[in-house]
């Protein structure tokens, strides 16, 4: 059974003057009790849109959001709020998301005084001091305003507080994308330990393929509001069948600078704006491998095996498009030291 | 271009003095990039920052030099230093959207900019150079993100409107911190091929702060490796890349996430900046740590006689990396 489920769902942002932007588009996808869903794809394609309309930070349009057999668009405020102790977020930027007058303990304690409002002012202390810990950040940093702290240790802060009450379901925007290997890795580890002992569900939003390929069971890839290709990461990583999915990952940086990594399948042309309404394939523009019907014929999202499916009309292809970067096989960085640090 | 010398930035705060940036040296050549990478928290904004002129109460930057084209940063009035800024030098925050004014649009940002800058120009003038840097980084609909507010941008938006701004009056210097991590593959590896041809065939220079060590690899000529707030390794990347010499550059560059592998993530936790360590910074977490490690500071040394490596470690004995040091060792007790 999954536990939140997504279906449908659309939002336009509207201003002024002027068309709206087509945030999201229709989108559909759901994800088990226990599993990780990443969700990858072009900057402004509305991936934080997504995780914010599922905590219902901010309305659809249209569509169902179901989490844990409740329709979350049609809950009160009083129900939202009890919903909220089980759905967490961890915001795409982490100083806006804090409040620069509350001392960083503060902030971590915050959802115990909502959530678990039995504990006595040193247990919460207690708790909060642990879970910076287990984030990596020295405790004695309770005291200092998230000003005073670097970008990694503030998007740290965000972590510890979405956690700390170990929420069933947590939205992860971008949620290492400030801080060096060894800390991502032992973020990375903490959420995987979670989930296996508390099968906590994560939607995983980010643009580091290899972070992706290590947390996540599945991907979708979205661009221009769409899902284009959605599967188990073998699928959408080893086997993209969508031609924005393979310029996405075509475009990987190599961490060894002996491997020059080069990105032949590129996308070119006019991007379009969100404000432009699409007529068939919303890839047509830029794609590498569009034929005549592209323009006109839309693309939907259809199975090509099962649990894997793809927008572009012309997948499978007998021949692959392109041979996707050979890097991407292992991520193979410079080889590791004989001498290893310990684990 | 720009030689960084001993800088030295403290933050006061209520437990004590904070250790943010402890004699940090470096340089920055013409048409070259140069990255900065190290532990979250080590001080590299901090030290961008502070060559900069952008710390501010409870920081004080309390010595060094910043030379940049024979004029020393650190030491020339705030207001000769903004007028430098944004033109001369441009500057990618790590927080693009501290960088913006949640109440002007961006078109009137950059005008405000360009303006300040380059004198009395028009709406339209200073509208169609907005709209030329937009539409370089990437930007889809660029004429409704310049009527837009700050609020209205996704987050790697943010950070291509910040990096046009930082670029649209072609500085000689672009500092970028952390500059493409809300960017997917494809717009950031456009916006690094773009940067890279303005620094290669204009002579610019560029610093680019990055945990991405793809980042480093594909696009850094030199990289200099910072923990605890100082530089423990410097050198041209492939070199460093192929042979870290220093056991954090070992361990950085063995975390790189691997698929079916378990992660690679160093155990125990940076000091505290505030009771700094007498010695190596890096001497408990080190698993080759020897004694004096933990007592005195190793100096800045060259790696094995290259011209430009140095390291600051007791390890290695000036011709010998560590790597094939316990080998050697081993070697000379068995002959
Ligand atoms: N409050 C808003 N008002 C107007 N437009 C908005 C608003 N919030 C988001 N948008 C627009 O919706 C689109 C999707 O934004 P979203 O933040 O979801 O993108 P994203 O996929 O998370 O991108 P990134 O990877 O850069 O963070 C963008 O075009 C953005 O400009
Ligand atoms: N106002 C302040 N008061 C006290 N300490 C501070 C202040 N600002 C920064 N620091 C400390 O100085 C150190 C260096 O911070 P800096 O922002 O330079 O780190 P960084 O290397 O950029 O890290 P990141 O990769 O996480 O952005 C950090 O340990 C931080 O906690
Ligand atoms: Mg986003
Ligand atoms: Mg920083």
């Amino acid at each position: 059974m999954p536990i939140v489920q997504v279906r449908n769902v659309s939002k336009t942002f509207y201003r002024d003057r002027g068309p709206g932007v087509r945030a999201v588009n229709d989108v559909s996808f759901s994800i088990e009790e226990g599993e990780t869903l990443a969700l990858i794809g072009e900057s402004g394609s509305g991936k934080s849109t997504v995780g914010r309309l599922m905590l219902r930070l901010i309305e659809a349009d249209d569509g169902e959001i179901v989490f844990d057999g409740h329709d979350v668009r049609r809950r009160s405020p009083e129900e939202l709020r009890r919903l909220r102790a089980t759905m967490q977020v961890v915001f795409q930027e982490p100083y806006e998301s804090l409040n620069p007058r509350m001392s960083i303990g503060a902030i971590v304690g915050e959802p115990l005084e909502i959530h678990e409002r039995g504990l006595s002012g040193r247990q919460r202390a207690a708790r909060v001091a642990e879970m910076l810990d287990e984030v990596g950040l020295d405790p004695a940093l309770a005291g200092r305003r998230p000003g005073a702290l670097s970008g990694g240790q503030q998007q740290r802060v965000g972590i510890a507080r979405a956690l700390i009450t170990r929420p069933r379901f947590i939205v992860l925007d971008e949620p290492t994308s400030s801080l060096d290997l060894s800390v991502q890795g032992q973020i990375l580890r903490l959420l995987q330990d979670l989930q296996k002992r508390l099968k906590l569900t994560y939607l995983y939003i980010s643009h580091d393929l290899s972070t992706v390929s290590y947390i996540a069971h599945r991907v979708a890839v979205m661009y221009l509001g769409q899902i284009r290709e959605i599967g188990s990461v073998d699928d959408v990583v080893n086997r993209p069948q969508d031609p924005y999915t393979r310029a996405l990952l075509n475009a990987f940086l190599s961490p060894d600078p002996t491997v020059r990594t080069r990105d032949t399948y590129r996308l070119s042309g006019e991007i379009p704006s969100p404000t432009q309404v699409q007529r068939g394939c919303f890839l047509y523009s830029r794609c590498p491998s569009r034929i005549e019907p592209c323009a006109s014929t839309p693309a939907d999202l259809r199975q090509l095996d099962p649990g894997h499916e793809v927008r572009c009309i012309r997948a499978p292809l007998s021949q692959p498009l392109v041979t996707v970067n050979p890097e991407l096989r292992t991520f193979g960085g410079p080889p590791r030291p004989t001498q290893k640090q310990q684990a | 271009m720009l030689e960084v010398e001993n800088v030295t930035t403290r933050f006061r705060s209520r437990r004590g003095v904070v250790h943010a940036v402890n004699g940090v040296s470096f340089r920055v050549g013409s048409s070259e990039i140069v990255g900065i990478v190290g532990e979250s928290g080590c001080g590299k904004s901090a030290t961008i920052r502070s060559v900069l002129g952008l710390i501010q109460p409870p920081g004080e930057i309390v010595g060094g030099r910043a030379v940049f084209d024979g004029t020393d940063l650190l030491a020339i009035p705030a207001g000769a230093l903004r007028r430098l800024r944004g033109s001369e030098i441009g500057f990618v925050a790590q927080n693009p959207f501290g960088s913006l004014n949640p109440i002007l649009s961006v078109a009137a940002q950059f005008h405000n900019l360009i303006v300040a800058h380059r004198g009395r120009l028009s709406r339209k003038q200073t509208r169609d150079m907005a709209l030329q840097a937009l539409q370089s980084v990437g930007i889809s609909g660029p004429e409704r993100v310049l009527d837009g507010y700050a609020h209205e941008l996704s987050g790697g938006m943010a950070q291509r409107v910040v990096i046009g701004m930082a670029t649209v009056l072609g500085p000689r210097l672009l500092v970028a911190d952390e500059p493409t991590t809300a960017l997917d593959m494809t717009i950031q590896r456009q916006i690094l091929d773009l940067l890279q041809d303005l620094v290669r065939k204009r002579e610019r220079s560029m610093i680019l702060v990055t945990h991405d060590l793809g980042v480093v690899a594909q696009y850094c000529d030199r990289v200099v490796v910072m923990y605890a707030g100082k530089v423990i390794e410097t050198g041209p990347t492939a070199q460093v890349f192929a042979r870290p010499a220093h056991p954090y550059t070992q361990a950085l560059l063995g975390s790189v996430p691997r698929r079916g592998e378990e992660i690679g993530i160093l155990a125990g936790r940076v000091p505290s900046l505030i009771d700094y360590p007498p010695g190596c910074a890096f001497s408990n977490r080190c698993v080759h740590a020897l004694d004096r490690c933990a007592r005195i500071v190793p100096a800045s040394r060259p790696v094995a006689g290259e011209d430009g490596w140095n390291v600051s470690c007791h390890l290695v004995s000036g011709d010998a990396d560590p790597l094939s040091r316990e080998e050697d060792v081993r070697a000379h007790r068995a002959g």
